[in-house]
């Protein structure tokens, strides 16, 4: 454990850090200046590990030793006048005491998250382990991840990585473990601070707080935990941070901010890029204030050599490029039932269906999307009319509710027609997942901004809740209310005690993938194999950032 | 200056905020649209299973399966029944 704290520590350390990198001119809370600052850091980042990855270990001190200085600089006259004496106020010690119970509450919901309860499968290769021990690197060019191997390493979803990486560089957990704790750490953190803003407006309606936010995560508490569990969770986290800025902060020129989280959340994921740099510019565009012209340089540079990479990296197979759905294709229907295999897991999976599992698809699907995007038009409409009657149409609530509305409509026509190439699956099952979570924060708003009947609350608890029942998912089967969808299975692993070399497993020959994920824990060297049988157990579905033939 | 300039003649703002007023009303029919496909294609696979070869193989796996899990009492019944209807 006490590594574990240090391991935090240190992650704190480097998240102030980033706050001092950002202008002062872009207005912003201090925790969404840290957080725009590491993802910012993070995107720099990326193309260097691509170009040479060794200069990682300069540019990532030099990073965090300016945000200090820069911090230094601007908080130099309040650090002069800094008593102890004001840290003691009655109002400072409320707020502490608040956030340890809140972020308590939170870390308990997701404790499943945390690396002594997590079950490691191989797709944590893949995410996570190249971002550990950065200070190993010893050879020239780009990063390799000998551990991954064969599973390779996709360059569409690197930041979400980096940013943990990044966080975790001084840490002295080095190792999976590690970027597991830094992710459930910087969860934890991120959501207790945003509910910490709204509990403190008003403590009176703490029971309808709770409501408003328990019954949405009640009916879609599985796709949030599908979210968390891989890539998606800087997605995620972005969403709920901009849907904060948008109606929880006071600062009277957002627009920029907006702006700056959209174009984050565009290069978190492939899928989101299109739609989200869309609407980025629209509101840079709408900003009354332009962002300072040395930031606007670095971030631009920083946009387009990752969308380089994107475009430059030679691919072992046809991974994620994004193709269309031809609409007049005989058995157009039937392909698009290929979803459930995304979608409907946790049913379909649990129940032996064999080829039929394509026939219930079509009506859980037809659930599904009523669930999300039915519900999603019902709390914008009631939402955007509340806010709109008798008022401008230029209020930028406006447009902070369209953004979204738009955002949907992509979510749904990508569903329809967009597919993103890799054995014939639709990467775009993730688009309906992140949309999940913007109808559940819908739900939240409408719950909690408008002033319901107490009939009117009450038929919408009885809603929701029924709605929950007819779920595709299974309720209530982890320990905790968010839990990771994963069993104990061949091929996963779990550590119970962090820093130590003790798992658990089902089976007791290791398997390929368990002594990848065992080294990466661990956070040692893992020998290549070249046995065939190791390359059939472990797919390679995704590719590393490595010369082409020069696997391991 | 030239934005609001243009805006406040053409009442483009107006304009804007009616269409995305409605805007949830498009997105609203190609939801029921995308439900719709989904059911449809559930359908269409029970009425015609041969129309995706993938899918096709599946199902006949699975009914091979399952017919192979059954006890050989349950094996005759069912033979007994498709003789009667197919074949006599």
């Amino acid at each position: 454990m006490i590594l574990a704290t240090l391991s935090i520590i240190s992650s704190i350390l480097v998240f102030i850090s980033g706050a001092g990198l950002i202008p002062r001119r872009i207005p912003m809370p201090f925790f969404v200046r840290c957080f725009v600052g590491i993802n910012l850091c993070a995107l720099i980042a990326i193309p260097i590990l691509y170009i040479e990855a060794k200069i990682i270990n300069l540019i990532i001190p030099i990073f965090i030793a300016a945000g200090y200085i820069s911090l230094l600089l601007r908080h130099s006259h309040q650090i002069k006048g800094f008593r102890i004496s004001k840290l003691m106020l009655n109002q400072a010690i409320k707020k502490v005491c608040s956030l340890a119970v809140i972020s308590s509450i939170v870390g308990l919901t997701f404790k499943d998250f945390f690396p002594t309860n997590y079950i490691y499968s191989e797709h944590d290769l893949l995410y996570w382990s190249w971002a550990t021990n950065f200070h190993a690197i010893d050879y020239s060019g780009t990063i390799q991840s000998e551990i991954a191997w064969p599973l390779a390493l996709t360059s569409y979803h690197l930041l979400s990585g980096m940013v943990l990486g990044y966080l975790n560089y001084f840490s002295p957990l080095q190792n999976l473990s590690g970027i597991i704790l830094i992710k459930f750490a910087f969860i934890t953190a991120s959501i207790s601070l945003l509910l910490i803003t709204l509990v403190n407006k008003d403590r009176s309606k703490i029971f309808k707080f709770v409501l408003s936010l328990g019954l949405p995560l009640l009916l879609f508490r599985q796709e949030f935990s599908y979210n968390l569990l891989i890539s998606n969770y800087l997605a995620t986290l972005i969403t709920i941070i901009i849907f904060w800025v948008m109606f929880g902060v006071k600062l009277d020129k957002k627009n920029n901010l907006i702006a700056l989280l959209f174009l984050f959340m565009g290069l978190s994921k492939f899928i989101l890029l299109p739609i989200c740099t869309v609407i980025s510019l629209f509101f840079f565009l709408q900003a009354n204030r332009q962002i300072p012209k040395l930031f606007g340089l670095i971030l631009g540079s920083a946009w387009v050599f990752n969308i380089y990479i994107w475009v430059a990296m030679e691919s072992p197979q046809d991974s994620a490029s994004i193709k269309f759905y031809n609409p007049y294709s005989t058995n157009y229907f039937v392909q698009s039932l290929k979803y459930v295999d995304w979608i409907s897991d946790p049913l379909l999976t649990n129940m032996n269906l064999g080829g039929f599992r394509y026939i219930f698809g079509g009506f859980i699907l037809a659930v599904l999307l009523g669930k999300i995007f039915l519900l999603f038009c019902f709390m914008y409409q009631k939402l955007s009319r509340n806010y709109f009657i008798n008022r401008l149409p230029y209020d930028d609530r406006y447009y902070y509710l369209t953004s979204w509305l738009f955002f949907m409509i992509y979510s749904i026509v990508g569903y329809m027609f967009i597919r993103v190439d890799y054995y014939n699956v639709k990467h775009s099952a993730q688009l309906l997942y992140l949309s999940s979570t913007i109808t559940l924060i819908f739900v939240f708003l409408y719950l909690i901004k408008l002033n319901l009947s107490k009939v009117q609350t009450l038929s919408i608890i009885i809603i929701i809740s029924i709605a929950s029942i007819f779920s595709p998912y299974k309720l209530l089967d982890g320990f905790s209310v968010v839990s990771p969808m994963r069993e104990l299975g061949a091929g996963s692993v779990k550590n119970p005690i962090l820093g130590e070399e003790i798992f658990q497993q089902v089976n007791y020959i290791d398997t390929h993938p368990q002594k990848q994920l065992k080294s990466s824990i661990n956070g040692t060297k893992l020998n290549c194999s070249e046995n065939k049988s190791d390359r059939l157990i472990s797919p390679l579905y995704l590719f590393l950032y490595q010369k082409k033939g020069n696997i391991c | 200056m030239l934005k609001t300039l243009i805006l406040s003649h053409l009442k483009i703002d107006i304009w804007v905020a009616r269409v995305l007023k409605d805007l949830y009303k498009v997105m609203l029919v190609v939801v029921y649209f995308a439900i719709l496909l989904g059911l449809f294609g559930s359908v269409l696979l029970i009425l015609n299973p041969s129309i995706d070869d993938e899918i096709t193989r599946a199902i006949v796996n699975s009914l091979i399966s399952k017919y192979d899990s059954l006890d050989p009492s349950q094996k005759n019944t069912i033979k007994f029944i498709f003789n009667e209807i197919f074949i006599q």
